[in-house]
């Protein structure tokens, strides 16, 4: 390493130093601002240095902290399959333990929930909010002086109460500060979209009011509007319905496979580009199935732990 | 946090975020991970002298132009010219037309970085980390859960930062550019004969 190299070492050490004295409240900072003044390679030092420390407090870290460092909790009870008892509280609050080794870690204490796939729950919220987890989902909060929401994966949908403070979502490729109101979101694995049923929020990108969606894929976010039909068929799942509209078989499968532990596929590709609209059930899909039968020759059969479907032999 | 600036909050946001992005450009346009860090280096300096930056429209492409034009300079001033340098600077535009997408959250990779440099640091660091920087706590707070003073505490907090800005080169890329410049080498003497 050259002179300049070893002076960027020591630029840098000085804009630590300069940062967590101003942290801890010890920097004379009369001095800090003659220091940062003095030089743009020292201004900027400091912003990358603030910018570095400034990740070292992103929310999503408490969870993947938990994912490598603590074993994955059980909290769950018995899966109730299709429960109608919408917005029974279910008890699902498991504190995370931070025993042995790990104890000084001492996480801010959040409480997480999980469905299997298949599975759909509702949850009450510390303040009386409402929290619906779709199928193959798994989400933590934390209510304390803020209202916090995590959705690791899957899909949940938001009745959120009215507050002094808006709720804070964070997912991986989502953040928000949601109001008081209905919201949705739906994590994929390129992506997710945070869809505005009534009332108010705010992402990174922009506002978003009621019948908007943010839709975030391959790091692009867009904030667009939902008509009525897009908007009811995104919440169908919550009264254990799934809609097509017009939208191809290959997409059809893919919206059913989610609630399936055994996957339906194609045995035919070409099969894919065929056009499907109705409602069907989403714990029955074999009214699916006999519908394909029915309305487009579209046969099935099981073959191991898969659906396969195939055109009809006339 | 009265120390930070609107210009700090528009780097982190508009510049940093792509710093990966930024050194691996560097890289291609130098022969060595020292030398583009200094361009990199000197490329951040230059926004920080700026009366205007509020008004780039898209930073990080503002960003590889200054490192770009940077690597010309110094290569023009170079002892010993390359030609297979000087097409190469050439060959590498930036497409300054497209902006650059929004950045809606920390990269997947810088965030997994700071998990890892969590997990492998000295337990009393990461567990002074952990409480300042992930439970919130003031450092006066921190020093008594520890049970030691408050400049210790400063002193775990300092070292861990060091950690976790000690430049990292891009994975693979010194490698790759190795054997680039091999084959460009090879180019250039079959042209002569």
């Amino acid at each position: 390493m050259g002179v300049r190299g070893t002076a960027g070492t020591e630029l840098r050490d000085q804009a630590i130093a300069w940062l967590v004295a101003l942290d801890c409240g010890t920097a004379d900072e009369q001095a800090f601002h003659t220091w940062r003044d003095a030089d743009p390679r020292h201004a900027s030092a400091f912003a990358q240095a603030a910018a570095t420390w400034r990740r070292t407090a992103d929310p999503r870290l408490p969870v993947l902290l938990e994912e490598t460092v603590q074993p994955e909790p059980e909290p769950e009870p018995v899966p109730q399959r299709w429960s109608r008892r919408a917005f029974a509280a279910s008890a699902v609050v498991a504190a995370l333990g931070v025993g042995g080794a790990g104890a000084f870690l001492a996480w801010p204490k959040r409480a997480m929930a999980a469905t299997a796939v298949g599975e759909r729950r509702t949850l009450r919220l510390p303040d009386g909010s409402h929290a619906t987890l779709n199928t193959d989902t798994r989400v933590a909060w934390r209510f304390a002086e803020t209202r916090e929401f995590w959705v690791e994966r899957g899909e949940v949908a938001l009745r959120i109460q009215p507050a002094d403070k808006p709720l804070r979502i964070y997912s991986d490729p989502i953040e928000a500060m949601l109001g008081n109101g209905r919201f949705d979101m739906r994590l994929s694995d390129q992506g997710g979209q945070l869809l505005a049923m009534e009332g108010n929020g705010v992402t990174r990108v922009g506002p978003l009011s009621a019948g908007n969606v943010l839709t975030v894929q391959g790091g692009i976010a867009r904030i667009g509007a939902l008509g009525p039909e897009a908007l009811h068929a995104a919440t169908a799942w919550q009264n254990g319905r799934i809609l097509f509209s017009g939208m191809t078989l290959d997409r059809a499968i893919g919206e059913f496979n989610r609630y399936l532990p055994e996957k339906i596929v194609l045995a035919q590709a070409d099969l894919a580009r065929t056009q499907l609209g109705g409602e069907f059930l989403i714990d029955d899909p074999d009214s699916f199935l006999q519908s394909l039968r029915d309305g487009f020759d579209i046969d099935s059969r099981r073959d191991g732990n898969r659906i396969l479907l195939f055109r009809r032999k006339r | 946090m009265a120390w930070l600036r609107d210009i700090d909050t528009w780097f982190a946001d508009h510049v940093f975020a792509h710093d990966q992005q930024t050194r691996r450009y560097a890289l291609r346009l130098v022969r060595n991970p020292e030398e583009a860090e200094e361009l990199v280096q000197e490329a951040y300096a230059r926004l920080f002298a700026l009366e205007n930056w509020a008004g780039i429209a898209h930073p990080h492409a503002f960003t590889l132009r200054i490192v770009r034009n940077l690597a010309i300079e110094r290569f023009r001033r170079a002892d010993v010219v390359r030609l297979d340098h000087g097409a190469m600077l050439h060959s590498l535009e930036i497409a300054d037309q497209e902006p650059t997408p929004d950045i809606v959250a920390m990269d997947r990779s810088e965030l997994n970085h700071v998990v890892k440099m969590l997990q492998e640091m000295p337990p009393r660091m990461r567990e002074a980390m952990v409480l300042r920087r992930i439970e919130g706590l003031p450092p006066a707070q921190v020093a008594e859960r520890m049970n030691i003073s408050v400049s210790t505490v400063e002193t775990h907090l300092i070292k861990a930062l060091r950690l976790l800005m000690h430049k990292r080169t891009p994975p693979g890329e010194t490698e790759a550019r190795t054997e680039q410049a091999v084959r460009w080498e090879c180019g250039e003497r079959q042209e002569r004969n």
